[in-house]
């Protein structure tokens, strides 16, 4: 579903709010990462997030 | 009190010591309490490469604790020295 939000945003500024299982919640075990365009990486949803720009997000 | 340990050829004040994997390189649980009272700290698996790690999931709860499989994600050797040791 968020996909299908995130493909409606194209010519807008968006931004999504991620769940994903979290280890630490605090950004320093790396379990709830989630790819980032521009960082050609990833973010962590507990610390950079959880809301992100949809267009940088890789669901 | 006197807590010092040697371990190996290292000389440590006490032998508190999180385990690697679960502490970052540190700079997240200093937000807590002053690392300086902890005897070492052990920071994430090291590669030579970067490594991005695994798809996620990368936890999973069990009936009587959890798993994970982070995958090693790491910013490689020469990015821990540049970025994460100075800290």
């Amino acid at each position: 579903m968020l996909k299908a939000v995130q493909n409606q945003l194209t010519h807008l500024e968006g931004y999504l709010s991620l769940e994903e299982r979290m280890g630490c919640g605090i950004g320093a075990c790396f379990a709830c990462v989630c790819e980032y365009r521009s960082k050609k990486g990833y973010v962590k949803i507990c610390q950079d997030g959880p809301v992100l720009k949809a267009s940088e997000v890789l669901l | 009190m006197n807590l010092a340990v040697s371990l190996g050829e290292l000389e440590l004040k006490n032998p508190i010591m999180p385990a690697s994997g679960c502490f970052g390189f540190g700079k997240e649980f200093s937000q807590f309490y002053d690392l300086n009272t902890l005897g070492a700290i052990a920071i994430k698996a090291a590669t030579g490469e970067a490594r991005y790690g695994n798809p996620t999931p990368r936890v999973a709860e069990t009936s009587s604790g959890m798993l994970n499989a982070i995958g090693l994600q790491n910013p490689g050797v020469d990015g821990i020295i540049e970025n994460e040791l100075p800290f």
